[in-house]
């Protein structure tokens, strides 16, 4: 299945990757493997962090205070409606995970509170995506250094198949943060996920990345063989 | 599925034949070019064969092509061009068979109606650019020597064929990604219409149910009410669904769009449609009947009330006496203010005829009464005729009636001639016979007056 998310054969990642395997001395298995743990480690560097004062949040933020407030039962609302929605979306999330909805009883000041609250749990997503690519990056036999987290839990956000030397040279990583919807007790599978809106810029990212340095490696040698000119080169 | 993936697939066979190949012509040009002009060592860049290197490798070409044909033919490049030349051959075999495939499996990927087949063909298409690709970088060294060789020799090695290849299968599998993005975005569609229209079926049985409980319960009688009620609510709910699910599809690009789903979203709709009419019509034929029910109940229980004492039967038998009366009255008044408006619109109408005018209640009571005692009373001939033609004796009575108060009334004149047609016809008869006789006899007859010869 092909979907958003699924980056098969890189165009660019691919050219470069050609161009390396003819400079460098490395089977193909063992150059793809190298990249592909890269491209994780990266990844995982370049998603961008969800605090409560991130980007993200402010985003969900705006999105939760922007919700559009419908008439209920043809009686329009008066006065102040700035949390309503938000009223609305933390009732129906109670609601899935078996809680009583509290209706909109929260109060004003208390609302601001745990709108605050339910935003930051919602900007977690970050932390888990970055263990989902640390997974991928052990899966090639490479550790990220920091960080210690429970196994069983850590093989179900992500992982990643090495390639083996074979006429077909395989490989892939993959990040499955975000798979389940945790809204919902017991938790669904969700489609498409929340954690696209950050996961997927920080793996392009990632795969730019390590394009320039391949680019950093190959450019030299090339400038070396046909000018044999030496020097190194720095890309922006 | 997994949410976020990054694959890489690569055919290490291809790549590494031709680096073999490349990196043992490499050293053998290496090898006898180590005293040879610059030109040479330009020609060992190519082998590289990075596309950034081609504009010095054109250049040295170039310089060699001054020598002329037999200059380019010598030392490692004459190596170069025999494997150049068999490549070629094998390219322009294949090159219709690349373009055929391709076309096939574009053709599979446009009337797929899954994601998988589209995938599927979007897979092969992907495949067989990849191999393209590969034939490409085995070309890439020695593709601007064959050039040169082209302008020297004015022959077509079918340089460009693998470019058009490459372009076109570029083009394909670009519109391919599109077609699998569509039968994504379609399953979607339908998995969702189907979601919602199990949910919607779900919560219609569990509606039953509770109305059921309620009738046990007793809270609710006009339980064939509120199944048809349940019933109307549901069918409006999938029209609905149904609407919202053709108009997503309408969204898609029509070349793309599987017809068949579309075909059988349309039916689904015009289905859905019926089933509403159909729904509400029942909701009407429910209620009608609860209305009547509950009326005769209402009758039934008034009148046990009211025959269950002396003072009730009396109040009863009096009531309907008055209605009696007051039915008399109004029918009274209602039929003559029927008749007189008759009248006055006969009268207006014989005005108008240029006849004269002054028709009575009494005249239309008359006419009425008329057609009446003749429908009630048909002759033999009149059902005769009705058996003739097909229709009822009454409505030939009727007509002869009409027909008799038209003439009567002076709107149609009577039928005189045909009334005395036979008298004519008689005399003639009569006047032939007479003149015969008068031959056959020496004295003329006499027909009138008496006497003899």
């Amino acid at each position: 299945m092909v979907s958003d998310a699924v980056i098969v054969n890189h165009k660019e990642f691919k050219q470069a990757l050609d161009l390396y395997l003819r400079l460098s001395k490395k089977t193909m298995a063992d150059a793809i493997n190298e990249k592909m743990v890269n491209v994780a480690f990266k990844s995982a560097q370049f998603t961008e962090p969800t605090g409560p004062k991130s980007t993200a949040s402010a985003k969900i933020r705006a999105e939760i205070i922007g919700l559009p407030i419908t008439k209920d039962s043809g009686v329009k609302r008066h006065g102040d409606t700035k949390f309503v929605g938000a009223y609305k979306l933390m009732n129906w999330q109670r609601k899935n995970s078996g809680l009583v909805p509290r209706g909109n009883k929260f109060g004003k000041r208390s609302a601001k509170g745990r709108l605050r609250k339910f935003i930051s749990h919602r900007a977690k997503s970050a932390k888990w995506i970055r263990i989902g690519w640390s997974q991928a990056a052990q899966a090639f036999g490479k550790k990220f250094t920091r960080g210690k987290f429970d196994e069983a839990l850590n093989k179900r956000l992500g992982g990643g198949i090495p390639a083996k030397p074979a006429s077909i040279v395989e490989a892939e990583i993959f990040n499955n943060a975000g798979r389940y919807d945790v809204r919902y007790k017991p938790a669904k599978p969700r489609t498409p996920s929340g954690a696209m809106v950050v996961g997927k810029p920080g793996l392009m990212k990632g795969i730019q990345a390590e394009i320039k340095n391949m680019y950093v490696y190959i450019i030299p040698r090339l400038v070396k063989d046909w000018y044999g000119i030496k020097g190194k080169i720095k890309l922006a | 599925m997994e949410e976020l993936k990054f694959k890489i697939i690569a055919d290490s066979k291809g790549v590494d034949a031709t680096m073999k190949s490349v990196a043992r012509s490499t050293d053998g040009v290496a090898r006898s070019g180590d005293g040879a002009n610059s030109s040479l060592k330009n020609l060992i860049k190519t082998f590289i064969g990075v596309g950034t290197g081609a504009r010095s490798a054109e250049g040295a070409f170039k310089s060699l092509a001054r020598l002329g044909t037999a200059g380019i033919i010598t030392a490692a490049a004459a190596e170069t061009l025999n494997k150049f030349g068999e490549a070629i051959k094998e390219n322009a075999q294949n090159f219709y068979e690349t373009n055929k495939s391709l076309a096939e499996a574009f053709d599979q990927g446009l009337k797929s109606t899954s994601v998988e087949q589209a995938d599927s063909a979007l897979k092969s298409v992907s495949d067989r650019l990849e191999k393209i690709r590969e034939d490409e970088l085995k070309f890439s060294p020695m593709k601007a020597m064959l050039k040169i060789a082209e302008k020297l020799t004015g022959q077509d090695f079918g340089t460009k064929n693998l470019e058009r290849s490459k372009k076109l299968a570029q083009e394909e599998r670009d519109a391919l990604e599109e077609v699998v993005a569509t039968r994504i975005k379609e399953r979607d569609i339908s998995e969702g219409t189907t979601g919602s229209v199990k949910g919607i079926e779900r919560a219609q049985k569990a509606n039953k149910i509770e109305a059921a409980r309620l009738v046990m319960m007793g809270k609710v009688k006009n339980e064939q009410v509120l199944l048809a009620q349940e019933e109307a609510d549901t069918a409006t709910l999938l029209v609905g669904i149904y609407e919202n699910q053709l108009a997503q599809l309408n969204k898609l690009n029509d070349g793309q769009r599987n017809q068949k789903l579309y075909q059988e979203a349309i039916d689904k709709l015009a289905d859905s449609r019926l089933q509403k009419e159909q729904s509400l019509l029942n909701l009407q034929k429910a209620q009608r009947a609860e209305g009547a029910k509950s009326t005769q109940a209402q009758k039934q229980f008034g009148g046990e009330l009211l025959g269950a004492s002396a003072s009730g039967r009396l109040a009863l038998e009096s009531a309907q006496k008055q209605r009696a009366r007051e039915v008399k009255q109004e029918n009274f008044r209602a039929q003559e203010a029927y008749f007189e408006k008759k009248a006055k619109a006969e009268s207006e109408r014989r005005i108008k005829a240029g006849l004269s005018g002054g028709v009575t209640a009494g005249d239309i009571k008359m006419q009425e009464a008329e057609r009446l005692a003749a429908a009630s009373a048909p002759t033999i001939a009149e059902q005769v005729q009705a058996q003739a033609e097909g229709i009822s004796p009454e409505q030939v009575a009727i007509g002869n009636v009409l027909q008799k108060q038209a003439i009567r009334l002076g709107y149609q004149a009577p039928k005189e001639e045909t009334r005395d047609a036979w008298k004519g016809e008689l005399s003639k008869t009569m006047q032939t016979m007479v003149d015969t006789l008068n031959k056959l006899m020496s004295a003329p007859l006499v027909t009138s007056g008496a006497g003899g010869s």
